[in-house]
């Protein structure tokens, strides 16, 4: 038996506390998406300053 | 060019680096938002015992069973096993009053030999906890921690994918008046942790389960046979590594947030991380058929992990190396050391300025109070040199020649800093000593104090030392959690 079939200890069937588990997955997931957006950002400023950097140094 | 010159370069080069897998590791971060474990993860709360390890902590241990009981979490589900390894001081009776207030919740065991390190109190608690049916997961923790109220909650959700067999959450340094030493140790753990943590979810392999939060699987535990390894100074990330071996999911929740409280001057700080860093050669040594073999398995064996596992390991040896390679290219070839100067120092300056930027967006809240500390965390000297390199870049200004001292302090800057460094944590218990170590330490930077102590650490197991546990030392310190 592999670990995906071992049988799990502890899942919750109650519906109120499932929903629960349900909306701090789906608040988490937003705020690790918005780090993705934020991250994008930052690397793209970075990337900006190098480029503003290396136009100055040409001219 | 020369072979020797072009050697000489590369190894120069070797100096940039750590900047550079730092800035990768914290990119790769973002990814974590489209790739991590959340969607496998379900409404699961297992019957959960807390191992708690104690070893004269009657500072802080009350508190932390207390706030472990008032966590968000059902009452039923949750027990607290203190170990008290023959502590001499109060402990036991702070325990024992909460035994008796929380009858059936709190269980309070006596380790048979007392002083013999956490590893060994901790497998007494294991096998304690594991002869009761009723554990379904086990939660090691150190006594000083905090958690959050939902942290728990947060953690076992991803046991509820039978793949994964430990979980740790995100720990952060919470000393509720922080010194500027704890405050460098919040920046560093934002880098270490909610970046570099995020970033070995997505390549799918763990570096370490954090000791103060780790979360088992009853299976996992089972499969290691029921106890945790005594044989390094590494015992957490020899248990991440054996878990993830034998093919369970080691997984990090960011949201699963814990407050610790950390060393509070050099010294103790030094303690630590010496034995941090022993840990970290020694598991080196004990999984050397585990590295860069990304043909065999994800994670543990990937480049990117190896490369970064090293990196951070191999950081002071390739900062001496860089700084004397420069110091030859000075004497032999200076017109070539100041262009590699110039590329060493901007690639520290183009990494500094996205790790510093990225702090505001992994956790606002503690780059917000800790940005004096992540500016200056390369040291003052550092980044007036990446100043300088940007200017010489640029415009060509301020050029020094080759053989003056000024030249010869900037070429060998990435190795005297450790040196500075050093020098701060001596000059720390002088006679009017601690002014003159802060501002060594801010010239120097807390970067290289981690340097000069894995340095430290590796002359440490060479000489083969003692693999004493030694104790940091909490004083109970009020937490921001609390």
């Amino acid at each position: 038996m592999s670990t995906a079939d071992t049988p799990v200890p502890g899942l919750v069937t109650d519906p109120a506390e499932v929903a629960r588990f349900a909306a701090e997955r789906d608040e988490d997931s937003r705020r690790e998406r918005r780090l993705f957006v934020g991250q994008a950002v930052m690397l793209l400023a970075v990337l900006v300053v190098v480029a503003v950097l290396v136009a100055v140094q040409r001219a | 060019m020369d072979p020797l010159v072009l050697s000489l370069v590369v190894v120069v080069m070797l100096g940039a680096l750590a900047p550079v897998v730092g800035s990768l590791q914290v990119a790769l971060a973002g990814i974590h938002g489209l790739r991590n474990h959340l969607r496998r993860s379900g409404a699961c709360l297992p019957r959960t015992v807390v191992v708690v390890p104690a070893w004269n902590e009657a500072a802080v241990i009350g508190a932390s069973v207390d706030r472990l009981l008032a966590m968000d979490y059902p009452a039923d589900r949750l027990r607290v096993l203190v170990v008290d390894d023959c502590s001499t001081d109060a402990t036991p009776d702070a325990v024992l009053e909460r035994v008796v207030r929380h009858p059936g919740r709190v269980i309070h065991l006596r380790t048979s030999e007392g002083g013999r390190g956490k590893a060994h109190a901790l497998n007494e608690g294991l096998a304690r906890a594991l002869a009761d049916e009723w554990a379904e997961a086990v939660l090691i923790i150190d006594a000083d921690v905090q958690f959050e109220d939902g942290t728990l909650r947060r953690m076992t959700r991803h046991l509820a994918d039978p793949r994964v067999g430990a979980v740790t959450g995100y720990i952060k340094e919470g000393s509720h008046d922080p010194g500027f030493l704890n405050r460098f140790i919040a920046w560093e753990y934002l880098d270490a942790q909610a970046a570099a943590r995020r970033t070995q979810d997505v390549l799918g392999g763990l570096a370490c389960l954090a000791g103060g939060a780790q979360l088992h699987s009853r299976a996992n535990l089972e499969a290691l046979g029921g106890r945790i390894d005594t044989s390094t100074l590494a015992e957490d990330t020899v248990t991440t590594f054996e878990t993830q071996l034998a093919g369970r999911r080691a997984v990090f929740e960011p949201a699963a947030v814990v407050w610790a409280e950390e060393p509070p001057d050099l010294h103790a700080l030094w303690k630590q991380r010496i034995r941090w860093g022993r840990g970290n050669v020694q598991v080196t040594r004990r999984y050397l058929s585990t590295w860069f073999r990304p043909w065999t398995r994800r994670g543990l064996s990937g480049v990117l992990f190896g490369l970064s596992w090293f990196t951070v390991l191999l950081q002071p040896l390739f900062m001496i190396a860089s700084a004397v390679a420069l110091l030859v290219l000075l004497a032999i070839r200076d017109d070539v050391a100041w262009v590699v100067f110039r590329a060493v120092w901007l690639t520290h300056g183009v990494c500094y300025l996205f790790l510093v930027l990225s702090a505001f967006v992994i956790d606002r809240q503690v780059a917000t109070r800790c940005w004096r500390e992540g500016v200056l965390f390369p040291g003052l000297v550092s980044v007036v040199i990446i100043g300088y390199a940007a200017v010489q870049a640029v415009t060509g200004a301020w050029g020094v020649s080759g053989g003056h001292p000024v030249a010869w302090l900037l070429a060998g800057w990435l190795a005297s800093c450790m040196a500075v460094a050093w020098l701060a944590m001596r000059l720390e218990t002088a006679r009017g000593g601690r002014w003159w170590s802060r501002a060594l330490l801010y010239l120097a930077g807390y970067g290289s104090f981690l340097c000069v102590v894995t340095l430290a650490a590796y002359v440490r197991e060479l000489r083969g030392s003692d693999n004493r546990w030694e104790k940091t030392e909490k004083r109970g310190r009020a937490l921001l959690a609390s």
